[in-house]
């Protein structure tokens, strides 16, 4: 099957499963609701539900799929950036700085809320965007800033933030319940004011990655080709960060450390429909919509009315899969 | 018209340069060898002709265009160059990594290749004989053939200059030779200007209209193969006993290194005689 095929059969898949996983999203919660009663809310002839469906389950499962898709779309760009298929939304520190907010949000005790985000959200959007920048800073200092000590002071400085974190928690462990939250992700809070947050930033992220899809296809191969294949490489690198960095921090703001979906999304993806980024952009963000859609109603009917973290159902359910495809017989060519 | 003119070029990777003092001049239809002992600067050289190191210093002129006033976009519009290494992460297929080479052409950034960038990548697999593998991914391939795809990405690249850093590397004899004849073609059909660097010596001797001797990053001597190439100089540069032989089927210079035993048999004779 040519990869022009495989393309159009794979965006099938996405679309039909995205529909499926939606409607079970709407369907599938600790009260009980058969289509019916999902279709009659929908047509507007039941009110008794429309408030569960349309309030609570649907901007759940929205948040849960612009999460994903800019957990995906943040991942498939610093893959390329760093030419490192390893490479994860979090790897600069985002997390980290994220955590570190959130704790102590919960540490000083005083409560804003600005746009819809809590303290916990706007201090860990904040931490989250400002440890990024201290790694970019830092790294920029040495005359040749290079992806490897951009990488190395990322993953230093996201250790100092987990320390410091671990630290707080150890000064107030009654915070330790909420601080888990963060840690581990979830959607239990979503509403639309986080939806409608979120889908801007991500659009916008999505249009302007997609404008420089061909620079990355370029940057992928090393600076050096880059270069001589007409991509000015310091502007296009410091955009693509930004990118990454806000779709990270906003996603983790809104719904805490989901690890594992950046990693594997955007990879799985790879390897179905090759590393071009033209392409790789926008299903990896289809794809990252889909798998956390699906993530959290396993997160949601498991232990049902109890909820998982989102963050355990990614990667107990990726990790098998993604070793999967990484083991998988390839065909010869 | 010279398409390259560098003058008192210093380059290099910190503040201390790696070439300096170096000038140098490339016409349209020209194949200039840049060779010398490791180290010498011939890399540094064709890498801060593109101003891909991070010390330069001095004038670089394409096509009489100051290199530190252009673009990325219109350097590669002049410029194509072959790189010694290249070691893809993602598995591209050949047709993809040669078709990048025209992304800089293309109208919008959102555009597909147009029906003249098409043929110009399909003719440039063509001429290196690499279209049979367009569908491969690059880590599937040989070094040779991925130096030829490199080389194909470039010719796509349809620019006046090319600049190749030691193509000869990692390649068996074979497709060393083939290598360089490709460039000869090039050369002569397309009237490609061509700057190599080059390690190996008897493989640039018949296809170099000039050679360059780099010598701790300053210009040793240059000329015609014919005319330049001593034993003296070649012992200056690269502290090396050689016998110069002239080549059966070219009848230009070949260096036969002297080896330590034959140098004394020689030594040996040579007083023999004189007695």
């Amino acid at each position: 099957m040519n990869i022009k095929s495989k393309r159009k059969i794979f965006l099938l898949v996405l679309i039909i499963f995205t529909l499926f996983g939606c409607l079970l999203s709407l369907k599938l919660g600790p009260v009980k609701t058969s289509y019916s009663e999902l279709f009659r809310a929908i047509s507007g002839k039941d009110s008794q539900f429309s408030q569960i469906f349309f309030h609570l389950r649907l901007p759940r499962a929205c948040l849960a799929y612009l999460v994903g898709a800019s957990l995906a779309l943040s991942g498939a760009i610093l893959q390329g950036y760093f030419r490192n298929p390893l490479a994860d939304p979090f790897i600069l520190g985002a997390s980290s700085g994220a955590s570190l907010g959130a704790v102590l949000s919960l540490n000083l005790g005083f409560s804003i809320s600005l746009f819809g985000l809590s303290t916990q959200s706007l201090l860990a959007f904040l931490t989250s965007l400002i440890l990024v920048s201290v790694v970019y800073l830092i790294s920029e200092r040495r005359r040749f800033q290079t992806t490897e000590s951009l990488l190395l002071t990322g993953i230093a400085a996201g250790a100092l933030a987990s320390a410091l974190t671990s630290f707080l928690l150890f000064r107030r462990a009654d915070a330790y319940e909420q601080a888990v939250f963060w840690l581990l992700g979830s959607f239990s809070l979503a509403d639309w004011k986080q939806v409608w947050l979120l889908l801007p930033c991500f659009i916008l992220a999505a249009l302007v990655a997609q404008y420089l899809a061909k620079d990355m296809n370029l940057l992928s191969l090393g600076d050096e080709t880059a270069r001589t294949l007409g991509c000015s490489t310091k502007t296009v690198r410091k955009v693509f960060l930004l990118l990454a960095t806000l779709l990270a921090s906003f996603s983790v703001s809104v719904a805490g450390i989901i690890g594992f979906a950046g990693l594997i999304v955007p990879h799985a993806v790879r390897l179905i429909i090759g590393p071009d980024h033209r392409y790789l952009f926008i299903y990896a963000s289809l794809a990252g919509g889909l798998f956390l859609i699906f993530s959290d109603l396993i997160s949601r009917i498991v232990f049902s009315p109890a909820e998982l973290p989102v963050g355990v159902v990614t990667a107990a359910f990726g990790a098998p899969f993604f070793i999967y495809l990484l083991n998988r017989p390839k065909r010869s060519a | 018209m010279n398409l390259l003119t560098v003058e008192n070029l210093e380059a290099g990777y910190d503040s201390r340069p790696v070439v300096s003092n170096l000038n140098l001049t490339l016409e349209g239809g020209e194949f200039l060898s840049v060779c010398g002992p490791n180290g010498s600067g011939k890399s540094t050289l064709v890498k801060a002709i593109q101003g891909l190191v991070p010390f330069i210093k001095g004038k670089i002129l394409i096509d009489g265009q100051n290199l530190f006033q252009m673009k990325a976009a219109q350097i590669a519009t002049k410029l194509a160059y072959v790189p010694q290494v290249f070691e893809p992460v993602f598995d591209f297929t050949v047709e993809e990594t040669v078709a990048m080479a025209r992304y800089h052409r293309q109208a919008n950034r959102f555009s597909h290749l147009s029906d003249l960038d098409k043929q110009a990548v399909e003719e440039a697999m063509g001429i290196v004989l690499v279209y049979k593998l367009k569908h491969k991914k690059l880590n599937e391939l040989s070094g040779g053939e991925r130096q030829r795809v490199l080389i194909a990405r470039a010719l796509a690249q349809d620019t006046p200059i090319l600049l190749l850093d030691e193509p000869s590397s990692h390649l068996d004899l074979n497709f060393q030779l083939q290598i360089y004849q490709l460039l000869k073609r090039l050369q002569e059909e397309k009237g490609k200007a061509i700057l190599v660097a080059e390690h190996n010596l008897n493989l640039v001797i018949p296809y170099s209209s000039r050679l360059i001797f780099l010598k701790d990053g300053r210009v040793e001597a240059e000329g015609k193969p014919a005319s330049l190439l001593t034993e003296e100089l070649i012992k200056r540069i690269f502290q090396v006993d050689v016998e110069l032989r002239e080549n059966r089927s070219t009848r230009l210079p070949e260096i036969s290194l002297i080896h330590t035993d034959t140098k004394k048999e020689l030594q040996e004779k040579e007083s023999l005689s004189k007695r």
